[in-house]
């Protein structure tokens, strides 16, 4: 009797779930680039600058106003202080995410795996979040955990005489402030990596986004202080003063600032959605 | 047949382009042929099967669930993809690693199963080395590795022997028996139709979009009204037989070569029928009556319009 005839015999599949599949994508991800030193050495060089401050911070309480006065703002360790060490950590942030996140959704086009993803029990969005938390692992790296650090030292520094600002307020609003920051750079460029298949072409468009729209718009600044609107990590620093309750230092409006980075979030979704398709379809 | 995998009037179209047209089959346990010419339509197919696209029209169920609003049933099949869908920065295990997490596995069961997947294909000596370095035919293997290694009920291979040498075709075909014999759903795409032969005589055949047929050759066979057909007799007079069935209006063309007659007939259902009468009649001996063409080559030549190498 042919074997298509005998009637079928199910097969249980004896593995207890694990972890989500958007985890086993993110673990993935997030541990491959560390079994690089070239890597790692980068990672250390990006806690330098958190180490520096905690370096003059101690040095500031231990001398006084003269070490205020030779450390300058380093020193500041208040929602404003916090509020500018991350968005000095740009250049980290811009090296890290490149050489970890430009090829995730890229490579995966390039060697058709996005095929192998999808034909799981795997959703497009699960994909996306796996993708996403790499990205958003990296951003803080660079710049919460470091920063978390200073807030537990400058505690520990000051002999607990910051107070619950430096132990419980600063830390939720650095907490925040990352979170929406990361979202933001993660979905970004995820949207990025999406639109090509080449590793060089997602990082240039990376790199222009962040440093290169920043650059340009400190050029025109002076011609129009409005221009300032095209700077995309201009933006996203300055909607970071709703979460810091601190004052804009330019002319537009931190809510205007979240809607335009809101905005360009959910153009990265609508990317993501329209772009990340099982089989590439060639008319 | 209890069809695990079922299509119900299935169509793919892109803007204008029909891709695949009003399908509907139906493929139990054992392993199934799934072929076609290409653009025939038959990867359009096979990638809905896999759910790796929505159908523009019709539904496609597996154990009657729909396939793409049901992620959970994924956990029931293995693909392997046609094209070179790998992760080269990684090793044979560390792949099945990823692949075996997105299914949900974890533990001494997850390192089991990709031991098992490795050691299924023959690739447990390269499994630390990175996929990279792989050749054609280990780069087939580790994707079909993927496919098995979380023992799924419903396998889809497509092509799955590219590219290989003749001994891991051998094993590849092997273990593609093994696995229709164990009752799993196999279906196998492929546009050479011998390939498939050694593997099944369950077939789908697909052709601009529309299936032509399905099930055994044989069925597929008697199914088609009026199709041509070679047949060679082997009598004690050749050259006699041949100027007997010459005459006949069922006879489309006869030759004669060293050790038979070639008899070719547009309708094979009534030539079969009249065959032995017009044997008895002639008084010649017959040492054998073989038909030529039944193969599906063949069948797949006639209903697509190519046979005897004619539009």
């Amino acid at each position: 009797m042919p074997v298509y005839q005998r009637g079928y015999r199910n097969w249980e599949q004896s593995a207890k779930r694990g972890a989500p599949p958007w985890w086993a994508i993110a673990r993935k991800g997030i541990s491959s680039p560390l079994g690089s030193r070239r890597f790692m050495l980068l990672l250390m060089a990006a806690l330098v600058p958190a180490v520096v401050k905690g370096g003059f911070l101690w040095f500031a309480w231990k001398m006084g106003d003269m070490g205020n006065l030779l450390t300058g703002g380093w020193t500041d360790i208040t929602a404003v202080g916090f509020h500018h060490f991350l968005n000095t950590q740009i250049l980290f942030v811009a090296i890290v995410t490149t050489l970890v996140g430009s090829d995730l959704i890229a490579g995966d086009k390039r060697e058709g795996g996005l095929a192998l993803y999808l034909s799981r029990p795997l959703s497009v969005r699960d994909y996306i979040f796996g993708k996403g938390l790499i990205n958003l692992f990296y951003y803080f790296m660079v710049t919460l955990f470091p920063a978390l650090a200073i807030c537990i030292f400058g505690y520990l520094v000051t002999r607990g005489s910051t107070g619950m600002d430096m132990l419980l307020l600063i830390p939720v609003q650095t907490i925040l402030y990352c979170l929406f920051a990361g979202t933001v750079l993660s979905l970004t460029l995820l949207a990025i990596s999406a639109m090509g298949t080449r590793k060089v072409f997602v990082s240039l468009w990376w790199v222009l986004l962040l440093l290169g729209t920043e650059a340009i718009s400190q050029v025109f600044f002076f011609i129009n202080p409005w221009l300032k609107v095209i700077s995309f990590t201009e933006m996203i620093h300055n909607a970071g003063h709703i979460f810091y309750g601190t004052e804009t230092t330019i002319l537009i409006s931190p809510y205007a600032s979240l809607a335009i980075v809101t905005a360009w979030s959910v153009g990265a979704i609508l990317v993501l959605r329209k772009k990340i398709q099982p089989v590439v379809v060639v008319s | 047949m209890s069809a695990i995998l079922k299509t119900e009037r299935v169509s793919k179209w892109f803007g204008e382009v029909i891709a695949v047209n009003d399908c509907t089959l139906n493929a139990g346990p054992g392993v199934t042929g799934l072929l076609g010419l290409n653009g025939a339509g038959k990867t359009t197919l096979f990638k809905m099967l896999a759910g790796l696209i929505n159908p523009s029209q019709g539904e496609i169920l597996l154990f009657d669930r729909k396939l793409r609003r049901d992620s959970e049933v994924f956990r029931k099949v293995g693909f392997c993809p046609e094209s070179d869908a790998l992760f080269d920065w990684l090793t044979g295990y560390e792949f099945l690693v990823l692949m075996l997490r997105l299914m949900g596995f974890s533990g001494d069961e997850l390192e089991q199963a990709c031991l098992d997947a490795l050691a299924t294909v023959g690739l447990t000596d390269a499994a630390d080395k990175r996929i990279g370095s792989y050749s054609k035919g280990m780069r087939q293997k580790i994707k079909m590795a993927q496919a098995l290694a979380h023992n799924p009920d419903v396998i889809l291979l497509d092509e799955p022997l590219n590219g290989m040498d003749p001994v891991s075709r051998r094993d590849i075909v092997k273990l593609i028996e093994q696995l229709g014999q164990q009752g799993k759903c196999v279906i196998v795409s492929s546009h050479i139709l011998p390939e498939i032969e050694t593997m099944t005589r369950n077939i789908i055949l697909i052709h601009n979009g529309k299936l032509l047929a399905e099930g055994d050759v044989t069925e597929i066979r008697e199914a088609i009204d009026d199709h041509p057909t070679v047949v060679a007799i082997s009598s004690t007079d050749n050259r006699k037989l041949a100027s007997i069935l010459a005459a006949k209006e069922l006879v489309a063309g006869v030759e004669v070569d060293q050790n038979d007659v070639i008899i070719r007939t547009d309708h094979a259902a009534a030539f079969y029928k009249d065959l032995p009468d017009w044997l008895v009649e002639s008084g010649l001996e017959v040492k054998s009556i073989r038909t030529l063409d039944d193969s599906l080559q063949a069948v797949f030549e006639y209903l697509t319009g190519d046979h005897y190498g004619h539009q």
